[in-house]
């Protein structure tokens, strides 16, 4: 071959590889040695009965969060047989609570080890959400859906609108196919005169207004099949798998189509949230979320990876990543308060010195 | 006296054989450092050998798993590049003898190439990795190093685990290859 065909076919051949997927595999790496550092020095006995005793507390499991029938509870009623409650307060399985304020009135729908739905009729609850990333917990109020991981917040289903308070933590409020995300100190109050007491499996309304105070931008763009995405049974398709939706997220990386590419990260984290490409799926949408100039969006992304994986080698990356996010999206206290968590965890770690910077600020 | 400006950038990056030595010692930031400083290398030689990206990931990440756990026999710690090439090239030829076979199974027609933007380069190099395809691994791969990765031949030797002398024989063969695919074309 000529030298300049040569020049020209290198610099075509040139690998897509950039940070993201650098940390990406990094992640993947990491969770491997620790797994199979956990294999050597095991005899077959040992195994067996470490496979016993897994086997026996999964039994345990299944009999525990076997799917429970529906139930209700409400503020002055009696406490259903699926759930441990008593007047003013429902206790799920995970530990979660709702309590019941004023006129509430609220039914659990499903309540297994990966999914908590339910249902609130009326009235106002307050939800104490036990955090845990691979379990998905919604409540839905009226036309909209607020899905949670592990925070403090209201909702108060009135007449004529619904307010949705959060005092500690996140939730993604989802209503007529788009999304807002709200952090601790952030309400939001969407009109709901059209779509009150919705049935559990209608349609969410389209046309009431996110009437919302918070800085964080709405998700215009969020895809409308998310409702489909909570809905148990949802057929499995190939390009639904884990490395799939990753490839595809690569693929419109690459083409600049970020949108594209937050939608297959998000469809990742809610079908797969045990799968171990989820800490690096999230970082990722932390970069893509960076990006589109959706910085407040970026740091609940870096959040959420820092979360799901606490001691995985994206951890310090994510936590630094979520500290400059907020910075960018001008929440001056809550990137210094993220920076200093960072520089709390890792004072010599690699991005100390900028996280220094901006915590001194 | 002024300081050495150079001084405090050579104590903050320590050379491959430091890493390599601390890694070895349960350092998990300092494998993470080699990681991060060959990881882009050790890419672009598994892309262009597969000539996609659809296994990439997972050929990296066998890679470093296997260099992880292999760290201790590295026996020049001051070059560990040619040594991950040498790792991802067995895992390589692990994934082409698969779709090889997947192929001879299915029937499958498929050639990966890698992804150009340039309509007119795209079609040069799907051509080339269609040849590319009928050669065998351990006649494609030493020219895929050499002629598109530019590595020396005493490295893609070392890399392929074969004399300089079969090098240079397995070079030249694939080249006439090439050539003669690419005038046909």
């Amino acid at each position: 071959m000529k030298p300049d065909e040569v020049t020209r076919i290198r610099r075509a051949t040139e690998p897509p590889w950039d940070e993201v997927r650098e940390q990406r595999v990094l992640a993947r790496v990491t969770s491997q040695r620790e797994r199979g550092a956990l294999r050597p020095g095991r005899s077959t006995p040992r195994r067996a009965a470490v496979m016993g005793l897994a086997l026996a507390t999964l039994l345990v499991a299944v009999v525990m969060f076997v799917r429970r029938p529906a139930g209700r509870v409400e503020a002055n009623g009696p406490p259903d047989a699926s759930a441990v409650a008593n007047v003013h307060r429902l206790t799920l399985h995970d530990g979660s609570e709702a309590i019941l304020l004023q006129d509430a009135d609220i039914a659990v729908e499903e309540q297994t080890s990966s999914r908590v739905r339910l249902i609130q009729q009326s009235g106002a609850v307050r939800y104490e959400v036990k955090p845990e990333p691979s379990r998905a917990f919604s409540v839905r109020a009226g036309s909209a859906i607020v899905h949670v991981r592990g925070t403090i917040f209201t909702v108060r289903l009135l007449a004529d609108n619904l307010e949705v308070s959060v005092e500690r933590g996140r939730v993604e409020v989802e209503e007529g196919g788009r999304t807002l995300d709200l952090i601790a100190g952030e309400s939001l109050r969407i009109p709901t005169e059209h779509a009150r007491l919705l049935p559990s499996n209608a349609a969410p309304g389209s046309d009431a207004n996110l009437d919302a105070m918070p800085t964080a931008p709405p998700a215009a763009s969020a895809p409308a099949s998310r409702t489909a995405d909570v809905a148990a049974g949802a057929p499995k398709r190939d390009d639904d798998t884990p490395a799939a939706l990753l490839r595809a997220a690569d693929r419109a990386r690459e083409d600049n189509r970020h949108a594209d590419a937050a939608t297959a990260l998000e469809t990742l984290v809610r079908r797969h949230p045990r799968d171990g490409s989820v800490p690096g799926a999230l970082f990722t949408l932390g970069r893509v979320e960076t990006a589109r100039g959706r910085h407040a969006s970026a740091a609940h992304a870096f959040e959420r990876c820092a979360a799901t994986a606490p001691n995985g080698p994206l951890a310090d990356d994510a936590t630094s990543g979520a500290a400059l996010a907020w910075a960018s999206a001008g929440r001056t206290e809550t990137a210094r308060i993220a920076a200093g968590a960072y520089l709390e965890r890792w004072p010599n770690g690699i991005h100390a010195a900028q996280m220094r910077a901006l915590r001194d600020r | 006296m002024s300081a050495n400006p150079q001084t405090p950038l050579a104590l903050a990056v320590p050379d491959d054989a430091t890493l390599v030595a601390q890694a070895v010692a349960g350092n998990e930031r300092a494998f993470t450092l080699l990681y991060r400083r060959h990881a882009r290398y050790v890419a672009g030689v598994v892309y262009r050998l597969l000539g996609s990206d659809a296994d990439l990931d997972d050929v990296m990440q066998e890679t470093f798993c296997d260099a992880a756990a292999a760290l201790g026999s590295l026996r020049e710690p001051s070059r560990p590049r040619p040594w991950l090439a040498r790792i991802a090239v067995h895992r390589v030829y692990a994934r082409l003898a698969r779709r090889r076979r997947s192929r001879w199974l299915l029937g499958a027609t498929t050639v990966l190439a890698p992804k150009v933007s340039d309509p007119a380069e795209r079609e040069r190099v799907v051509a080339l990795y269609e040849i590319l395809e009928r050669l065998a691994p351990k006649v494609r791969t030493p020219w895929v190093l050499h002629v598109i990765g530019g590595e020396s031949l005493p490295d893609v030797a070392a890399v392929c685990e074969v004399s300089l002398a079969t090098v240079k024989r397995r070079v030249a063969e694939a080249e006439q290859a090439v050539q003669r695919g690419l005038d046909e074309t």
